[in-house]
């Protein structure tokens, strides 16, 4: 009786096969998933990056406002905190409270990123100081009420196309395609970061920018001729 | 692992009508392949800047592009190969209706028609075309719905008489399948399914184009899903033609047995369907379980095509290892590479590498914002579907003709060096483009200047991805030349293969060789598949923002 040659032997044809799963384990390792015993609570409750990142989860399509209620409020907020030269400077609302202390403040991001209430010890720039309504001295640190951005995505631009941003101050991102699906995609230097928007579908990101700088936003979703047109600007400063 | 007789002897043997529909089926793979390749290249060229066109033509050309390599080639290449194989199988005596299989082709021809003529009539709604950009000119867009839907229809009796044929084959067999008849089996009906998603698709859009539907809004989900089979069960026909090739060029069979072969290619069926998740992790409102399950699924999809790579890679390496090859890698110079074919075939092996270790970066859900919509799609897929299916196609049906025309293809020198410059024109095209979608340039744009707000080196990498594209697509279209001189009568005599002498089935003392090459060489791809996702990691982590989901409805 003869036997399998060392390395034609079913098993670890197989074995080899699906020791592609083991890829499981480097994402783990990674923190890009949760290792199997350690629930979902794991993977999510660090300011995760991408994972709850897109949108969301908060009710469906239909419990945010229409396209037309969507553009009538952008037009709102680029009529509130217009400057002279046409840019856009959103700023904390008058008689925003400071929020709740945050729960994930320690954690950091999961990308390794401070958060804006957490001076990054990397950052070099001073970049990370929170804004004034951290809480006094002594407290729990508190996180910043974040700033409402609007940004409408349309055939073929942005509204507002140029905001102006401050270094550390979270901003909230309400974002709508509002005829046909969008991109908002944000160059910011050695990646970008993608969202994809549905028409008529809102979609919320709480952004905080470590480092200044004049960044594009742009398309990433086909959209129509004047796909290449559709491009704007974040200068953070 | 394969019938006895030369695969090239048993398509000679077939009657002249399946021969002549076979060959008008490759001619008409090759129609579809021509101006798809060429209307590809010229949109890279308008990318980087090199060619000028109004505001739109170029998406027009995508389209072109998109339709007749990814729509039309891939399927009638695989129409053509499977019912070669079908009709080829051991016991097999020959297309079962030929008649429903010729109508098929001569539907999927009008189809290519209709789908051609749709960008030609209103605006460029890209392979996708979506509704939602057609609602002021929905002329365009019925045009290329009715296209795809008579080409599903087509295929669905062209991949019908392929399952007619090969129960014959069993019969003849004593009720047994072969492994070649149940890969093909298995073949037709990953073309089935492919038929049912573009069905599912394309028929409301169809109807809403004609006021008897509303506007249909799972559009994009379901065309994802149409997307994944797309370029991925095409990977099944691939392996099963690496299968039948290994064999008909080395005559070494596998050495783990039939009935393992045969659980492989069931798992295409069983395990690519469910895994096309990943395609939607960027859609607004996604659960993130849905987002978690879909990459745990999207591992699935590398485990079969591994288990081929090392079906093929250790009975090659045994076989060879006990016929007196020495050395770490003498099995590989034992091989038969005066062979053009083999040439295609060790490319389409490098290329599948390639492409699968961008494609484990991509599956990962939190990478998704970093790199979906990005170049680094087309950049790995194009490994896959021109570097790994699309050659192994083209290489097959040239490897076929002999038997169907009795002349050989011309100038084997040629066709030897092709696929290693088309894995040039890849590499330059895939390895540019992956740096350019590491850093967010855009797929499917034609231009990425936006006024000087991008970043430099996107016009520069889009130079490298457009001469890339031209050399790929040169390759291929000289690959493509040849077979149409064969088509054409324009070759020399018909060469036989150097077949070697058939290995007994069974394991004597003196094939006892270990055969290391294919886990080894598996484990490297897991570790490369590794250290890409840990650069993508590292470039996440290096952006200048820290990102939380709000919400949103």
């Amino acid at each position: 009786m003869t036997t399998r040659p060392v390395g034609t032997r079913r098993a670890l044809v197989l074995g080899s096969s699906f020791g592609i799963l083991g890829l499981y384990g480097i994402w783990a390792a990674l923190d890009l998933a949760p290792w199997p015993w350690a629930g979902t609570d794991g993977h999510g409750g660090h300011g995760s990056e991408g994972g709850h990142g897109a949108a969301g989860g908060h009710g469906g399509v239909g419990g945010g406002p229409s396209p037309e209620e969507f553009r009538a409020l952008t037009r709102e907020f680029v009529l509130r905190y217009r400057l002279a030269d046409g840019t856009v400077r959103p700023g904390p609302a008058p008689g925003d409270a400071p929020a709740a202390p945050d729960p994930h403040v320690g954690h950091g991001a999961a990308s390794g990123l401070p958060t804006a209430a957490v001076p990054d010890p990397h950052a070099g720039h001073g970049s990370a100081a929170a804004p004034a309504e951290a809480a006094p001295a002594g407290s729990t640190p508190t996180r910043p009420v974040p700033v409402e951005v609007y940004l409408a995505a349309f055939q073929w631009g942005f509204e507002p196309q140029i905001l102006r941003l401050e270094v550390g101050r979270p901003y909230r991102f309400r974002m709508m395609a509002v005829d046909v699906a969008h991109g908002a995609a944000l160059q910011l230097g050695p990646a970008s970061r993608i969202i994809r928007l549905r028409p008529g579908v809102l979609v919320e990101q709480e952004l905080t920018f470590t480092r200044p700088g004049d960044y594009l936003v742009y398309c990433t979703v086909f959209c129509g001729p004047g796909h290449e047109l559709m491009a704007g600007r974040l200068l953070v400063a | 692992m394969a019938a006895s007789l030369p695969l090239r002897d048993r398509l000679a043997a077939l009657p002249v009508g399946d021969r002549r529909l076979l060959e008008a089926m490759v001619g008409l793979a090759l129609v579809a392949l021509g101006p798809g390749l060429v209307m590809g290249a010229l949109f890279a060229m308008l990318r980087a800047g090199w060619l000028e066109a109004p505001l739109g033509t170029g998406y027009t050309w995508l389209t072109l592009h998109g339709v007749g390599v990814f729509f039309f080639w891939l399927y009638l290449a695989q129409g053509a190969l499977l019912l070669a194989l079908a009709a080829t199988a051991e016991g097999a005596d020959g297309i079962a209706h030929r008649r429903l299989a010729a109508a098929g082709l001569g539907i999927v021809a009008l189809g290519l028609g209709l789908a051609w003529a749709a960008p030609l009539a209103g605006p460029a709604l890209l392979y996708d075309a979506s509704p939602a950009l057609a609602a002021e000119d929905r002329r365009a867009a019925g045009l290329a719905y009715a296209g795809y839907l008579v080409q599903a229809a087509g295929l669905a009796l062209i991949a019908g008489a392929a399952l007619a044929s090969v129960p014959r084959a069993k019969r003849a067999q004593g009720g047994v399948w072969s492994t070649v008849a149940f890969g093909t089996a298995a073949w037709a009906g990953l073309l089935i399914v492919s038929v049912v998603a573009a069905v599912a698709t394309f028929l409301p859009a169809a109807l809403w184009t004609l006021d008897m539907a509303p506007l249909p809004t799972e559009h994009t989900t379901r065309w994802h899903l149409l997307f994944h089979n797309l370029h991925y069960l095409p990977l099944l026909g691939t392996v099963l033609v690496w299968y039948v090739l290994v064999a008909e060029l080395t005559g070494i069979r596998s050495a783990l047995g039939e009935r393992f072969s045969k659980l492989v290619f069931t798992s295409y069926l069983l395990l690519v369907p469910p895994t096309s998740l990943y395609h939607m992790f960027l859609e607004p409102g996604l659960a993130p379980g849905v987002r978690l399950l879909g990459s745990l699924l999207s591992l699935l999809i590398g485990v079969p095509t591994v288990a081929v790579f090392l079906i093929i890679v250790v009975s090659i390496e045994t076989e060879l290892r006990a016929r007196g090859a020495r050395g770490p890698l003498g099995w590989l110079r034992a091989l038969p590479w005066h062979e053009p074919t083999l040439h295609a075939m060790a490319a389409a092996v490098v290329n599948l590498a390639l492409g699968g270790t961008l494609a484990f970066v991509l599956i990962q859900e939190r990478l998704a914002p970093l790199l979906s919509d990005t170049f680094t799609v087309p950049a790995y897929f194009h490994f896959l579907t021109v570097g790994t299916v699309s050659l192994t196609a083209l290489a097959a049906l040239a490897h076929l003709l002999p038997g169907l025309r009795g002349r050989g293809v011309p100038a084997p020198r040629l066709r030897a060096a092709l696929p290693w410059l088309l894995t040039l024109g890849l590499l330059m095209f895939g390895l540019a483009g992956l740096a350019a979608g590491l850093t967010g340039m855009p797929r499917r744009v034609a231009a990425v200047a936006y006024g000087g707000a991008a970043p430099a080196a996107w016009t520069d990498l889009s130079a490298v991805i457009a001469l890339g594209a031209v050399v790929m697509s040169a390759a291929l279209l000289a690959y493509a030349l040849l077979v149409v001189l064969a088509l054409l009568g324009v070759g020399g005599a018909a060469a036989r293969p150097a077949v070697v002498e058939v290995a007994e089935a069974g394991w004597s003392a003196a094939a006892l060789q270990p055969a290391w090459s294919g886990p080894v060489a598996v484990a490297v791809l897991i570790l490369a598949m590794a250290g890409a996702t840990w650069l993508a990691v590292h470039l996440m982590a290096a952006l200048p923002v820290s990102a939380t989901a709000a919400g949103g409805s």
